[in-house]
């Protein structure tokens, strides 16, 4: 004991000593903050895709790119299909579709029915700009990619699959599988397929004739919003045809499809105001109100 | 528009817009047969109001993405004669389409110029426009330059092409960065009608138009 006082009474006059202690603690003290700041580091949630999502949708596409392009590294499929849109929209970067394409082509790969989707759509919209040889090799692998995404079930792919068969567009021209597909994606609301199927009806192609089918899917498709399916309800209504003539109902559909842009709805709408009264004007003019209420 | 304002409202000079329908840079039309030049001050003003109210529509941030960009959009039909560009970006390739292919070509180039109008101008918020500069060009337009300050410093410079059809000033072109929408899109245009004839120039078109957005969270 008096040994051990001996030597700490040595230590406590010697500098060399005291400097030596303070590096120490002062090692000691930083080594402390450092691990806790890494602690800290680990602790602190990634941003997710919801917050790369919240950022795009606060118009901060940097934030967003950033956010996504650090799930796409690690595989997230939507993260790979939602980095590709923006590339191909180009928000908040050069439009590149050839960098969109790549993105989406990983995340199809990875069965990403959308990315599948807007692969085949970019390819076909694409086709155009090349000789017939890539047009051709771009179009068959679009159908491939519509074609497993129509099998999924995806109603945007059925429907655009149904046109490239009632045009015959890198297939054979085929009215009955067109019918088939619109079908496929009407019954699950798709407005696009709802208003091609009911043309199908109106036309007897791929489909029996039958009017009232034909107006059971304009009316689908115009309760949604579709300002050719509105038209053209507006049309079977002012002429009576396969419904109760009725101008008022068509005043109204006349008049939702004219303001999102359809002329042929405006000159409609105009022949129509020229014959109704005031009244029926106004009774029009309430259903309009009712539908946007709907909405 | 209510039912009584369509009533009342005069519609366009469809007839107008057929006689005077000119290339953006090319003028060919008689001096005394031109119809008259759309004024500085009218142009400035036509403008500014676009862009008070897109910016209006655009810092909404209570609302989402695609129903801001879908009011810019309305916002845009309204400003823009899109009838004239959509003839403009075709040019002389308009003698290879069909009256039907024709109309269906107008409602896909006012839908596929007016999106991405609104995603390429759309979905920024704290942005300022300015006008710099009114100037005439040819023989009916005025080019109005102006500066968008985006936050964090970066700007863009737009001109845009105005032109009055029956007392209306309307855009016709804007150039983004030294980059003419009409010039870019008809030159494209050209390349694929040459290619394929019209109906892939359709095609292309509804391709675009059925591109699918970004996906929500689940």
């Amino acid at each position: 004991m008096n040994r051990e006082r001996t030597n700490a009474a040595q230590h406590e006059g010697n500098p060399v000593f005291s400097v030596f202690v303070t590096f120490l603690f002062v090692t000691a003290f930083a080594f402390l903050m450092i691990s806790t700041a890494r602690a800290q580091d680990d602790a602190a949630p990634e941003p997710t895709f919801d917050d790369g999502y919240a950022a795009y949708q606060q118009g901060d596409f940097y934030q967003a790119r950033i956010i996504w392009q650090e799930l796409a590294d690690q595989g997230d499929a939507r993260a790979l299909y939602n980095l590709g849109t923006i590339y191909a929209q180009g928000r908040g970067v050069t439009a590149d579709m050839d960098a969109a394409r790549a993105l989406w082509q990983d995340a199809a790969d990875a069965g990403h029915v959308r990315a599948m989707h807007n692969l085949a759509l970019s390819l076909i919209a694409d086709a155009g700009m090349h000789d017939e040889v890539q047009a051709d090799e771009e179009y068959e692998i679009a159908m491939s990619w519509l074609e497993r995404a129509s099998t999924e079930g995806f109603p945007n792919s059925q429907y655009t699959l149904g046109k490239m068969y009632q045009y015959g567009l890198s297939v054979q021209q085929n009215d009955e599988e067109a019918a088939r597909l619109f079908m496929e994606a009407a019954d699950q609301g798709y407005a696009n397929a709802q208003y091609n199927l009911a043309k199908l009806y109106r036309d007897g192609r791929g489909v029996p004739r039958n009017e009232e089918m034909s107006i059971h899917y304009f009316q689908l498709a115009a309760v949604q919003g579709h300002a050719g399916a509105q038209n053209r309800l507006a049309t079977r209504y002012a002429r009576g045809e396969g419904v109760e003539q009725d101008d008022v109902v068509a005043l109204m559909w006349a008049s939702l499809a004219a303001e999102q842009g359809d002329e042929r709805a405006a000159e409609n709408r105009d022949v129509l105001l020229a014959r109704m009264s005031e009244n029926d004007i106004a009774a029009a003019q309430a259903l309009i109100d009712e539908h946007r209420a709907s909405e | 528009m209510s039912v009584k304002a369509a009533r009342i409202a005069k519609p366009l000079g469809v007839l107008a817009l057929l006689a005077g329908m000119w290339l953006a840079f090319a003028p060919v039309a008689r001096a005394d047969e031109d119809p008259p030049r759309v004024t500085k001050e009218a142009a400035e003003a036509h403008v500014r109001a676009l862009a008070d109210s897109a910016l209006d529509i655009l810092r909404r941030d209570d609302v989402m993405l695609e129903q801001r960009e879908a009011t810019f959009r309305d916002l845009l039909r309204e400003g823009f004669n899109l009838e004239a560009i959509g003839n403009l970006a075709l040019a002389r390739n308009r003698r290879a389409a069909s009256a039907t292919e024709l109309e269906e070509y107008h409602q896909l180039f006012a839908e596929f110029v007016l999106a991405r109008y609104s995603m390429l101008l759309g979905g920024y918020a704290g942005e300022s426009f300015a006008i710099i500069d009114a100037q005439d060009s040819g023989r009916r337009d005025v080019v109005v330059l102006s500066e968008i300050n985006r936050p964090g410093g970066d700007v863009i410079h737009a001109a845009w092409r105005v032109r009055d059809y029956d007392g209306a000033p309307k855009v016709i072109d804007v150039q983004v960065e030294n980059i003419s929408m009409v010039i870019a899109q008809r030159d494209e245009f050209n390349s694929v009608i040459q290619r394929g004839g019209f109906e892939a120039l359709l095609e292309s078109l509804r391709a675009q138009m059925e591109l699918l957005p970004v996906e929500a969270p689940s």
